[in-house]
């Protein structure tokens, strides 16, 4: 009983609405569940399941070459999240991030395997380069959205496959391809074009500083400024933002040029820190990553770190167990999968929520 | 034992089932807070037809959803036949022999009319084939039956409106219904066609089956009906007798309020006046319907203009012109004397214009979003609320909790979802949030419709106080007590027109009102129609 007084004088304090308190609990909810359902499968598969457990969720902490292997993992996914989540606030389901990893990376490795000075110019001009493609094609995407209101979802799929064809295209008939190689990749990349590893004993670059400087960017551009006011406002109700005198089809260009942006941004750092040529012959999958994490935090970019940080480390964890035991690592898709599922459904819990509110409304109305 | 005869004889009545369906104490809350119908007791009699007449919003679609079970009563209980009963959905009111026919058909145009009839109920070969042959048999009987005339194998696609209806009422025949509910059927009707539903729903009561019409065509309701229940703002004002009460009488019952509060000792004079709002020549044409017909009036400064008329006369567009939530038909719009017709609506509301919706819900605020983003849409970009890109959160925060407080919102925190909170509250912040654009002009459009009286209350109070200040507002509404109780002049629409014009609030009469709502009387341009749109 104490808690709970404590725990309501706490809330009051912070001024945290019952929303808020329903979410955090919705998402601890489904982590347990998709836990327990992890064990379950473990049990199935493996001769020791708890102990195998056990190690997933502690191997990572255990040596600093894997947690520097989380944080690897987590990067371009929480870009991608960034990029996919502001899209997803505008209440625009689009897809194109997947794309825009694959063609980014052509145009920031055409920029990589080039000869330009040293110091910090050559790896910014890569960046740049993917940047404005990125921006550029998203900001296409946007237009079609806000004047001719395409279905996002069928178009950006669909460009998906389209990009991925003129990628692979530009990578072997534009002379970015290295003949002299086995498989299909381009050149190598110039060594000053790569970014430094900043924590030594890992493969961690700059581009973590990048991400975290990207997550407070788009958190004070979201919550803190005007712009990010109207462009929340738009994309919860677009019929009252204009009704209020918002320019709805500024706001949907401006949000998709950014999440372009980011996008490129976040392949081509990716790239710069941990391949030495593309070789990205099918698109990446590190989009549709980005997507899920986005969708798991409910688009807020804090979020967005911690549940593509949690989905590294889980995965990490997973890949420790695989090498010495014959549980796969897919087990982490089960996870994966069932937190989606439970984080997204509108339904789940909602019983309780709804109750709590008619409550309300009787006691305003007829009370 | 032995009983007194009378009682005998009551208790036999009961149980024959003098009433086929009763309602006791109705109350409907929806989830968001909306209430959408108080308190409602009415009893069904077996083999009638009974109307319900009210105006758009006052609850009588929500009412039949609880009947036919698509919706669930918060409170109140319903019995059918004598017996208590609670549908948790519309199978159950189907199965029980409750069958609707809603406004828009729920046909499928590829269809046959067989076809159609027996979907869901189909009559089965070896148990999982339709066995369309006695489907096509059956489905004609029933329809010759009833003198319906339809080739029961014709497509949907080929039926005129007035044959599709009929699949419809087909349909809860077949299921055997008992109580039919006919949403507005007529109006989509000719007039020809109305006259044969009348001829086939006079047969139904006669072969003992109860009618439940719902319309707003109160010569219809008359003409057809029993009996007629009148309901306005989700409560039941009475059941009468259908030769007993006069057109006059069931419009009063409709379109009035209870007097509200007299406001006359708030009005104070404005000594200056001038021209705040001009409206000249507004034309529209949606699908080939002259919506509205070169309407011009001007709105003063310091003055509460009423626009009073039956929903669905033009009010609504023209508001939305004046605004720009749509297209200019013709015609210009001028503020304080600047020409706003082509301005976007940022430059339109920079110019002094503000806006109370009618649709509170869904242009006048952003549900999911929180009281704070609500509250400032309109004026965040107010030079004290910000710094550079940046909002300054504390002064924003500060900004709304006095809002908060001066328009008395009951909430505990302003970061809350505002569709958590209840009607009158929602609308209570959008009032809020236009006043505090400090506008030359508002347009309130509905502003209490739907929502408790002592939020509608302080919303007219709020609205007079503007007036003092000198601004000049266009009150839209269709409860003529409000119109009366809170203008200094008042127009009538009807029809895309500007109907009437009375200028004396001392002479403001509610029944001389009400014959120009309706359409039965109508000023000339040279009697005074005119006369409105000079100042």
């Amino acid at each position: 009983m104490c808690i709970v007084s404590r725990f309501k004088a706490l809330k009051e304090q912070l001024s945290i609405t019952n929303e808020f308190v329903f979410k955090i609990v919705k998402i601890l909810i489904s982590i347990l569940i998709a836990l327990g359902i992890t064990f379950i499968v473990l049990a199935l598969v493996s001769d020791h399941p708890l102990e195998n457990f056990i190690t997933i969720l502690t191997a990572p902490v255990k040596k600093l070459r894997y947690f520097g292997n989380v944080i690897e993992m987590m990067i371009p996914v929480a870009f991608a999240g960034l990029s996919a989540a502001l899209l997803f606030k505008m209440g625009v389901f689009n897809l194109f991030v997947e794309g825009l990893y694959y063609i980014c990376g052509v145009a920031c490795a055409a920029v990589a395997i080039q000869q330009i000075g040293g110091g910090a110019l050559h790896p910014l001009l890569c960046i740049l380069a993917a940047c404005l493609l990125g921006s550029v094609l998203m900001g296409g995407t946007g237009f079609l959205k806000a004047k001719y209101n395409t279905n996002e979802v069928v178009s950006t799929l669909m460009l998906n496959s389209i990009v991925l064809g003129v990628g692979l295209f530009c990578l072997k008939r534009t002379g970015l391809q290295d003949e002299e190689f086995a498989a299909i990749a381009s050149k190598v990349f110039q060594d000053s074009a790569k970014l430094n590893v900043i924590f030594g004993g890992t493969r961690i670059t700059i581009s973590f500083i990048f991400l975290i400087l990207t997550a407070i960017f788009v958190y004070v551009l979201m919550y803190r400024t005007k712009l990010g006011y109207s462009i929340r406002i738009t994309g919860i109700n677009s019929k009252f933002a204009h009704y209020s005198g918002i320019n709805v089809f500024a706001m949907y260009m401006i949000v998709h040029l950014i999440s372009g942006c980011i996008a490129g941004l976040g392949v081509s750092t990716e790239l710069l820190s941990l391949y030495d040529r593309f070789q990205w012959t099918n698109l990446p999958g590190l989009g549709w990553d980005g997507i899920l994490m986005a969708t798991l935090a409910d688009n807020h970019p804090v979020g967005i770190l911690i549940a593509s940080f949690g989905i590294a480390y889980l995965k990490k964890g997973a890949e420790v167990v695989s090498l010495t035991t014959n549980v796969p690592v897919e087990i982490i898709s089960i996870v994966q999968a069932i937190l989606v599922l439970l984080v997204s459904s509108q339904r789940f819990l909602v019983r309780f929520r709804e109750k709590k509110l008619l409550k309300e409304g009787m006691k305003h109305e007829l009370g | 034992m032995h009983f007194p005869p009378e009682y005998k004889q009551r208790k036999e009545r009961r149980l024959l089932g003098d009433y086929i369906l009763e309602l006791n104490q109705i109350d409907k809350v929806y989830g968001n807070g909306v209430v959408a119908n108080r308190d409602i007791n009415i009893s069904f009699r077996k083999g009638e037809i009974h109307s319900i007449v009210g105006e758009n919003g006052a609850g009588k679609s929500t009412l039949m959803k609880i009947i036919f079970g698509i919706e669930q009563p918060s409170s109140g209980t319903m019995k059918y036949k004598g017996r208590e009963v609670r549908f948790s959905g519309s199978q159950e009111a189907i199965n029980a022999g409750i069958g609707m026919v809603h406004q828009h058909f729920m046909l499928i145009p590829s269809y046959t009319v067989a076809d159609s009839i027996i979907l869901g109920n189909e009559p089965r070969k070896m148990k999982i084939f339709t066995d369309y042959k006695t489907a096509v048999k059956r489905t004609q009987e029933l329809s010759d039956q009833y003198q319906f005339d339809i080739d029961v194998t014709k497509k949907i696609s080929e039926l005129s409106v007035g044959e599709k209806q009929k699949v419809e009422i087909l349909k809860t025949l077949y299921r055997n219904a008992e109580i039919i509910i006919l949403d507005e059927p007529t109006s989509v009707l000719t007039p020809q066609e109305t006259e044969l539903l009348f001829q086939q729903l006079t047969h139904f009561k006669e072969t003992g089956h109860t009618i439940l019409f719902i319309s707003h065509k109160l010569n219809e309701v008359k003409r057809i009906s029993d009996r007629v229940t009148i309901m306005r703002n989700g409560v039941d004002k009475g059941t009468y007798d259908a030769d007993k009460i006069s057109l006059d009488e069931m419009a009063r019952l409709i379109v009035g309020r209870e007097v509200v509060e007299d406001y006359s000792h708030l009005r104070k004079e404005v000594s200056e006046k001038k021209n705040i709002l001009e409206v000249k020549d507004i034309s529209l044409e949606q699908n080939g319907v002259q919506i509205l017909d070169k309407v011009s009036f001007a709105v003063k400064s310091g003055e509460i203009l009423g626009i009073a008329g039956v929903q669905g006369n033009g009010q609504s567009e023209l508001v939305r012109c004046i605004t720009g939530l749509i297209d200019y038909g013709t015609g210009t719009t001028a503020v304080d004397g600047k020409d706003i017709t082509y301005l976007n609506i940022y430059d339109k509301r920079k110019s002094g214009l503000a806006y109370i919706p009618e649709d509170r819900m869904e242009d006048g605020t952003a549900g999911a979003a929180s009281i704070t983003d609500n509250m400032i849409s309109t004026f965040y970009e107010r030079e004290d609320l910000n710094k550079g890109p940046f909002l300054l959160l504390n002064n924003v925060q500060n900004e709304v909790e006095m809002l908060i407080d001066k328009f008395s919102v009951k909430t505990k925190n302003a970061k809350q979802r505002i569709d958590s909170l209840s009607g009158g509250n929602i609308q209570k912040v959008v009032v809020a949030r236009e006043y505090r654009t400090e506008p030359k002009c508002l347009i309130a459009e509905q502003p209490v419709h739907g929502i408790d009286i002592g939020s509608a209350e302080f919303i007219h109070t709020q609205l007079i106080e503007l007036r003092n200040q000198g601004a000049g507002i266009l009150l839209v509404s269709a409860d003529i007590n409000e119109v009366i109780n809170l203008c200094d002049r008042i127009l009538v629409m009807y029809e895309g027109k500007i109907a009437g014009c009375f200028d004396d609030p001392s002479k403001f009469d509610e029944k001389e009102l009400g014959l120009y709502m309706l359409g039965v009387k109508k000023q000339e341009e040279e009697q005074g129609g005119v006369h409105c749109e000079q100042v």
